[in-house]
């Protein structure tokens, strides 16, 4: 209901209240040795009191510099050069822009009539303090008082943020907190002197979907509390749908439209507003939405634009009239305004070409055809017919913990428990869970990165004997790293910034075939242009590329020994979602045309639904569910699956906001779990038999399921 | 904590006991020892020394015993009694010879320390905090040339300007006339005036390296979206600085301070010969040419003594200050 009543204060903030924030025109510069980067063109947007404003775009687009020249946070050689920033105050409203960004005005307001918090809360948070230290020095920043007022207050807000045992958290130090905890300190934080304003740049990108599900239900809940003004900026419109009364959709610099959340996602105007709505992931496991990414990527910053930023990108631009003149924005609906020319002047009246239905977004470009994903949907999943190529069988992964006075093993860290898997070949699995499920653990232990403690893992070949991967001798350990790769999370730190991109390609090449030097410059060549990139890349070296395209070379180095299994660890989480969608349907379509099998690992549900013949979901180092994919997302067995769907943002607000509530704690420290049911401490249907049993697989209408009560319960599918 | 501490402490000992071993068996490694540098001393000066005395002198010095059992007389004396044995060369106990050098050393290097501290961090700090702004290049030719410059160059240019146009003698740490007088004001003052010489020459490509280190390493630091935390909550600059970036950027400073140690005694003996000045550098280069052994493996022994419980301290400081390697 929290959310109902800031909706509620929204609307009718709209109709008449002075905005607390307004931006004007802002245009923020950053003077670099090659030329003047103007990262902000000239944005305008505002945000009334208790309302929330959503600012979404691509990387790249500017929205958080924008959210930082707010507070003039923009870092040399970066500068606000145009425009105005007015805070509404007591004696009227005062231009933020106009003060010296070194000067004691503008650090009256930041942290204190203007709050901030960030994507990472890891990096944004000092490693070497306290969270307490660093609360309540926020708090005496602008406070005089004491220093165990100062303490007693951020106790307080600690509490406010539902940190558990909140007097104790103040000692911790950020790396002995979950992720989600950090960022709840960060809140406590930016909350230390009740600003009017709070600008959330990308505040749960970095975690997972449950914890994001917390983190914006908290968020909610204390903007109603405080009828705080919430700049919620995300590339996320998932996120934005569940949150914001208005949106600003930024693009290159500037707003290309602007207007309620209603009226945004129901007659999304702007082509590109259109194609992040397409790109959004949906529960979708019977494949009836084709993705639709938006071809290509945002321009550099450094782009001179003539026409519309978006020409190059958009399926309905005009010619000579988009490439040449810049479009304003124009009202086409109360507060809704749009600056496209479809939109203005004669053609103002044209009804939206909508492309969520008619699937004529994009001109091409890799991965960007609408029939790909429609051909996948046809492909015949691969039933128990097909041979098995990789199968882990009771496989567990334990960590030994040292400590005390002579580094004796004290405790065990049980990452994996009693884990079985068979991969069939040509089939696409998803494995699924939180951090700290063992998820990465075991993919890890599937191509032999740490070898399992007990269990077996075996890869079965066509004409060769079965291979153990724990105990492979050298050629045999060859012959698995050719035939089993991995692609993985980090496009940025998993590529070697010093090779070009042919050698970090060929390197797996060169290392486990006999190809000459010139058959595998041909195949680096073949596979760049497998994964969409020119073959005139093969030159240049990692940093050129942005995070989509060095994704995509991490698949291209993947498949560069052509392998029979790939696993794929959370191959898209750090994209954008207009990249995600690139990213999956070109994984999709790789494994259609190669017959490739592979093994999905994702935090989030939503992400490989379409993807996934079936889905392995883990909790806590266990197999809870395992089930076909259909079945999984519309009729899920665990309680544990239920949640896991119930976190995910659903594009479009009318739905979004009757969310169940969402899951709260994190996964049991796995060195101490519980007896019983490892999620019984979570789970809202438990009873005394979960809480001291612990219950084993087992076939519950069709689904491998591992819980007490999954005959009685019926649970809410997607 | 104490635990921590308590098992470093524990895995000094086999430590100190085998660099010791390690120590005197490379000191006694040479062909020949004392008596053949005393004979062949003896020689030049036209003396006869016969096969026979030759062996007396041996016996007398126990150079005759197998150096195990040398080393057994010496390690026992250092931990019962603390007697680190005799210097051949020099007539006198070990003990007496060692440690007014050590205090000496240990007062020039440690002023020259803190000078470099003085001056290379915040120095550092401007560098970084206004990058390739004029200051920040004068900063920057300064370290290369005070890297550049070898230190005894330094020592002789500067000794031949204090001669020659300011008429001063700076070699020495007093003046001739203080050399053995007792402790008193006007020698102190004496020797202060004498100390700047040693504290500029050592200090010199100290804060030229410091400065580039902690320029670098607040470079990194002030990228870190921590420092736009801190801005965001209305710090001023100045304290935002300090408290945060400047705070870890030391890190690296702080568990290099374990190399300061050895640097104190044993770093500077060009210099110090160059300078004649009473510290133990010379003072060890000399022990090793005339094969006096058990004044060199002394000196090795503090050497060690003194990197170990650098290493243990610069630790410590480290785990005080980064709670993330106190966790561990």
């Amino acid at each position: 209901m929290a959310v109902a009543d800031a909706h509620h204060r929204a609307a009718q903030a709209g109709a008449g209240d002075a905005p607390v924030l307004r931006v004007d025109g802002l245009r923020t510069v950053f003077h670099t040795d090659e030329g003047a980067v103007e990262a902000v063109r000239g944005a305008s947007f505002e945000v009334a009191r208790g309302a929330t404003l959503g600012i979404v775009g691509e990387s790249g687009c500017g929205k958080s510099v924008a959210a930082r020249s707010i507070l003039q946070l923009v870092q040399r050689p970066g500068r606000i050069e145009g425009g105005r920033i007015l805070l509404d105050g007591p004696g009227g409203p005062v231009d933020l822009a106009s003060f010296d960004p070194y000067g004691p005005e503008i650090r009256a307001v930041r942290g204190n009539d203007v709050a901030m918090i960030f994507q990472e809360p890891m990096a944004s948070l000092s490693p070497v303090h306290t969270i307490g230290h660093q609360i309540v020095e926020a708090i005496r920043v602008h406070r005089d008082v004491s220093p165990r007022e100062a303490h007693a207050r951020a106790v307080h807000l600690l509490e406010r943020v539902r940190m558990p045992d909140p007097e104790r958290r103040m000692r911790a130090y950020t790396f002995e907190l979950s992720g989600g905890m950090r960022q709840r300190a960060m809140i406590a934080m930016a909350l230390a002197c009740d600003p009017r304003v709070l600008i959330a740049d990308e505040p749960t990108t970095a975690l997972d979907v449950t914890t994001q599900a917390t983190i914006l239900e908290l968020l909610r809940e204390l903007q109603a509390e405080n009828d705080m003004a919430l700049i919620l900026i995300t590339h996320d419109l998932g996120v934005v749908a569940e949150m914001a009364d208005e949106v600003a959709v930024m693009y290159l610099g500037r707003v290309v439209e602007s207007g309620p959340v209603e009226a945004l996602f129901d007659a999304p105007h702007h082509p590109y507003t259109q194609g992040l709505l397409a790109s959004v992931p949906r529960i979708d496991p019977e494949r009836h939405h084709p993705r639709r990414p938006i071809p290509g990527s945002v321009p550099r910053a450094a782009t001179r634009v003539v026409g519309c930023a978006f020409v190059d990108r958009c399926a309905h631009a005009i010619p000579g009239r988009c490439d040449t003149e810049r479009p304003e924005p124009h009202a086409v609906a109360a507060d809704h305004a749009v600056a496209c020319h479809l939109h203005d002047g004669e053609a103002a009246d044209a009804s939206p070409p909508d492309v969520l239905r008619d699937g004529s977004m994009g001109r091409g470009g890799p991965g960007a055809t609408a029939s790909e994903p429609a051909a996948l949907a046809e492909r015949s999943a691969p039933g128990d017919g097909s041979p098995v190529v990789l199968e882990a069988r009771d496989v567990d992964v334990h960590y030994p913990v040292f400590g005390g006075w002579l580094r004796r093993q004290v405790a065990t860290v049980r990452a994996v428990e009693g884990v079985s898997l068979r991969l069939r070949a040509g089939e696409t699995v998803g494995l699924v869970g939180e951090s700290g499920s063992g998820k990465t653990s075991f993919a890890h232990t599937l191509v032999r990165l740490h070898p399992p403690t007990r269990g077996t893992v075996t890869l079965h070949r066509d004409g060769a004997p079965p291979l153990d991967v724990a105990h492979a001798d050298r050629s045999a350990v060859r012959e698995l790293h050719r035939s089993v790769r991995m692609v993985f999370q980090d496009p940025y730190g998993s590529l070697d910034p010093r090779l070009p991109v042919r050698e970090v390609i060929g390197e797996p090449i060169d290392l486990l075939t006999d190809l000459s030097r010139k058959e595998r410059d041909e195949r680096v060549e073949a596979l760049l242009e497998t994964v969409g990139l020119s073959p005139d890349l093969a030159t240049r070296y990692v940093h050129a590329f942005s995070g989509g395209q060095r994704q995509r070379i991490g698949i291209a180095r993947a498949l560069a020994t052509e392998p029979t299994v790939v696993v794929a660890d959370e191959p898209v989480s750090a994209l954008d979602v207009s990249v995600q969608a690139q990213v999956l349907d070109l994984l999709e379509r790789l494994v259609a045309e190669r017959g490739l099998t592979m093994l999905f690992v994702s935090h989030d549900l939503s992400v490989v639904s379409s993807s996934c013949d079936r889905v392995v979901v883990l909790y806590a180092g266990e197999i809870v569910e395992e089930a076909d994919s259909v079945q999984l997302y519309r009729a899920p067995k665990h309680p544990y699956t239920e949640a896991l769907l119930a976190a995910v943002p659903s594009p479009s607000p009318a739905t979004a906001r009757h969310a169940a509530a969402p899951l709260r704690g994190g996964v049991p420290d796995p060195a101490d779990r519980p007896p019983g049911c490892a999620f019984a401490p979570r789970c809202r249907y438990a009873t005394d038999v979960c809480r001291a049993e612990r219950p084993t697989l087992r076939d519950v209408r069709g689904s491998s399921v591992a819980c007490h009560h999954a005959d009685e319960l019926s649970l809410r599918g997607a | 904590m104490t635990s921590y501490i308590a098992r470093r402490l524990l895995y000094m000992i086999p430590t100190l006991i085998a660099v010791s071993l390690l120590a005197f068996a490379v000191i006694t490694l040479p062909p020949g020892d004392y008596a053949d540098t005393y004979v062949l001393a003896a020689r030049q000066s036209g003396q006869v020394v016969t096969p026979e005395e030759e062996a007396r002198i041996r016996a007398f010095y126990k150079l005759d015993r197998p150096w195990i059992a040398q080393y057994w007389d010496w390690a026992s004396g250092i931990v019962t009694r603390g007697d680190f044995g005799f210097s051949f060369q020099w007539d006198l106990p070990v003990n007496e010879l060692i440690w007014p050098r050590l205090a000496m050393t240990f007062v020039v290097s440690f002023s020259s320390l803190l000078l470099v501290w003085i001056v290379a961090i915040p120095v550092g700090v401007y560098s970084a905090v206004r990058q390739y702004s004029l200051g920040d290049m004068l900063a920057t030719i300064f370290g290369f040339l005070g890297l550049a410059i070898p230190n005894f160059l330094f020592a002789l240019v500067l000794m031949y300007v204090s001669f020659r146009y300011f008429g001063t003698s700076v070699g020495g740490l007093f003046s001739p006339e203080y050399v053995n007088a007792p402790w008193s004001l006007a020698k102190l003052g004496d020797f202060l005036g004498k100390l700047w010489l040693p504290m500029v020459v050592l200090g010199t490509a100290g804060t030229a390296g410091l400065i580039r280190v902690v320029r670098a390493n607040l470079l990194d630091e002030l990228k870190k979206p921590y420092v736009v935390t801190a801005r965001a909550k209305g710090l001023r600059e100045r304290d935002a600085i300090r408290r945060y970036p400047l705070r870890i950027a030391l890190n690296p400073f702080v568990s290099s301070l374990n190399d300061v140690f050895v640097q104190m005694v044993s770093g500077a003996t060009i210099v110090s010969v160059v300078l004649s000045l009473q510290t133990t550098g010379p003072l060890l280069l000399e022990a090793l040419r005339a094969e006096d052994m058990y004044l060199a493996g002394s000196f090795v022994m503090m050497l060690s003594v003194l990197t170990v419980v650098g290493t243990l301290v610069s630790d410590l400081l480290l785990a005080w200050l980064d709670p993330r390697i106190r966790y561990r």
